[in-house]
């Protein structure tokens, strides 16, 4: 199927902006939209207009932000290391961020104010970042710098396990590794507002990468020859990922699958092409995580169903689905 | 004529092999030149140093005067082309596609192609016989079909230099000589092409000017038919040669020495 660029992200952002409404009105007590919408806008303090701006708005808000970045930041990834098996995680700075709220959440519950574990997420994801860096210095080739976030994520697990190894209690161990699971239930408008900034700085930084990516296409040398600066151009997808999904998973926890399928899913219908990947994959990465956040709220389960975990679950074998189905198109 | 591209003394050390050592070439307009010698003898290395993508341990490259490493990449890619041995296709983009790219150095992020960038695409895949191939996948091409490809991306950046890397080594006889004319008529174009090649009879018979390159050094240049004497060849590559300087030049390889 051809569509054009601009056909396909308008497609993918009504279905978004479906998803959206849906993700409002949909949850243990089904929502009067426009009552809600209607009181929580005249500054009433109805039970609706209450559940509207400080429940599902934030969760829709979260969802729909967060979506996006790994969206985005898994096709940016896919691109600069011309990989489809690329993810954002790659980077080090999702294992930074978890590994810091972990921390948090081991020695602070309770004790300090809610905003300080995604704070602290957000600043692991910074860490990160910085010992990437560190590790494999400025004119790093994509090898080293992989193999540098890997480190960093091996010494970020690591420091989790050994957290989770000595936590004081089984309640405890039950709360550190349901946050890593994944899940946008219980956030407020404040957990939007505090990881919007670093996500619009993020993504503000891969505007006007896609031709260099495509550019890439033809490897780093004849890139270069181009007019695109690899080290330049590295560093920037590099730190506009650590900043996005830093934000991201501080946020939300760890969210696996989306990064991955979604550029990989979107490929065919923007012609292969790494830069207009980018906006689609970013729409695409909305939709789905809009989706599985509803999708959580009606599978009808005994304890709650967290949302990384549905991601995960559709998305392996999703994920093998595609990769059966490119052998036999190669074969 | 004018040099639009010089190198004055470039050296390059690798693992402390000395790989190109202060090789002074120039390039006029209107001048197709080629680039001999045998494996090994540092003639992708100045190449790369040439299109400024390896910065020299000492010398300089001018291009229009300038030092190539002052000048900016966009500048710069507006001004010279350079086509790999053997490039990387990452991602299955159309061959159309991907000749486009070549348009790229001249655009910025957002902007579409106008109608003066589709009328140099559309020359490029005339001028490389790409036509059949445009809305073929290009990771499925043939090795010639992928070099045809790259140098149409080349040719569609309309740049004042082009630095060819063997362009013509895995193409059938009827796109070598395609390929050759073409090179030539680029370079009719007031433009200035060096290119790589290892068969010695066509780079006899197209070439102005050649280069003879052996273990790093620049052994001989000038005319064909001085750089590609019997002593030449049997120093620098080894081997014995029957040769024919006339109106269809020749080299053919008998023995080695």
């Amino acid at each position: 199927m051809r569509l054009s660029q601009a056909k396909l992200c308008a497609l993918l952002a009504v279905i978004a902006l479906l998803l959206f409404i849906a993700s409002v009105v949909i949850g243990r007590d089904s929502l009067p939209l426009f009552a809600a919408l209607k009181d929580a806008l005249s500054g009433g303090d109805s039970v609706y207009a209450v559940i509207l701006t400080q429940i599902r708005l934030p969760r829709a808000l979260i969802a729909l932000v967060a979506g996006a970045t790994l969206g985005l930041c898994g096709a940016a990834m896919q691109g600069l290391l011309r990989n489809p098996l690329a993810s954002p995680g790659l980077v080090g700075s999702a294992s930074g961020a978890a590994f810091f709220a972990v921390l948090v959440l081991y020695f602070g519950t309770g004790l300090v104010p809610a905003y300080v574990l995604p704070v602290a997420g957000m600043f692991g994801a910074l860490l990160a970042t910085v010992l990437v860096y560190v590790l494999a210095g400025r004119d790093a080739s994509v090898t080293t710098l992989i193999l540098a976030g890997v480190a960093i994520n091996a010494l970020a697990t690591a420091g989790m396990s050994l957290l989770l190894n000595l936590a004081p209690s089984p309640f405890a161990v039950r709360e550190l590794v349901l946050w890593t699971l994944g899940d946008i239930t219980d956030r407020s408008m404040n957990d939007f507002w505090l990881m919007l900034p670093t996500t619009l700085i993020g993504w503000a930084m891969l505007i006007g990468v896609g031709g260099k990516l495509d550019s890439l296409t033809l490897g780093e040398r004849t890139a270069q020859s181009m007019g695109v600066n690899p080290v330049h151009l590295r560093w920037r997808v590099f730190i506009a990922v650590s900043l996005a999904v830093g934000a991201a998973v501080a946020t939300v926890g760890m969210i696996g699958f989306i990064g991955l399928v979604v550029p990989h899913l979107l490929r065919p219908y923007v012609a292969h092409e790494p830069g207009r990947l980018l906006a689609a994959s970013a729409l695409g990465g909305a939709c789905v995580l809009l989706a599985a956040d509803i999708g959580v709220r009606i599978i009808p389960t005994d304890s709650p169903l967290k949302v990384g975990v549905l991601t995960a679950l559709v998305g392996a074998p999703f994920f093998l689905h595609l990769i059966v189905r490119s052998r036999r198109e190669y074969l | 004529m004018s040099i639009l591209l010089q190198s004055d003394g470039v050296s390059l050390k690798r693992s402390n092999r000395l790989l190109v050592n202060n090789v002074s070439v120039n390039l006029a307009a209107g001048e197709l030149v080629g680039l001999v010698g045998p494996n090994g003898a540092g003639k992708s290395t100045l190449l790369n140093l040439l299109a400024g993508l390896v910065k020299s341990d000492s010398g300089t490259v001018l291009l229009d005067n300038k030092n190539i490493n002052k000048i900016s990449l966009q500048q710069k890619s507006q001004r010279l082309a350079w086509v790999a041995q053997s490039g990387p296709v990452n991602w299955p983009l159309t061959v159309e596609r991907i000749i486009a790219l070549g348009r790229r150095p001249h655009l910025s992020a957002w902007q579409k192609l106008s109608r003066e960038d589709k009328a140099a695409i559309e020359y490029a895949i005339a001028a490389t016989d790409c036509e059949a191939l445009r809305h073929q996948d290009a990771t499925t091409l043939s090795g010639g079909e992928r070099t045809r490809m790259l140098l149409a991306r080349a040719i569609a950046a309309q740049p004042k230099v082009l630095l060819a890397d063997e362009p013509i080594a895995a193409l059938d006889l009827k796109h070598q000589l395609q390929t050759m004319q073409l090179l030539r008529k680029f370079a009719m174009q007031d433009k200035a092409c060096l290119v790589v090649l290892h068969d010695l009879s066509l780079a006899y018979r197209y070439c102005d000017r050649l280069y003879l390159m052996n273990e790093g050094s620049i052994v001989a240049e000038g005319q064909p038919c001085d750089v590609l004497s019997h002593e030449h060849l049997q120093s620098v590559y080894g081997v014995e040669v029957v040769k024919g300087d006339g109106e269809l030049p020749y080299i053919i390889p008998v023995r080695e020495l």
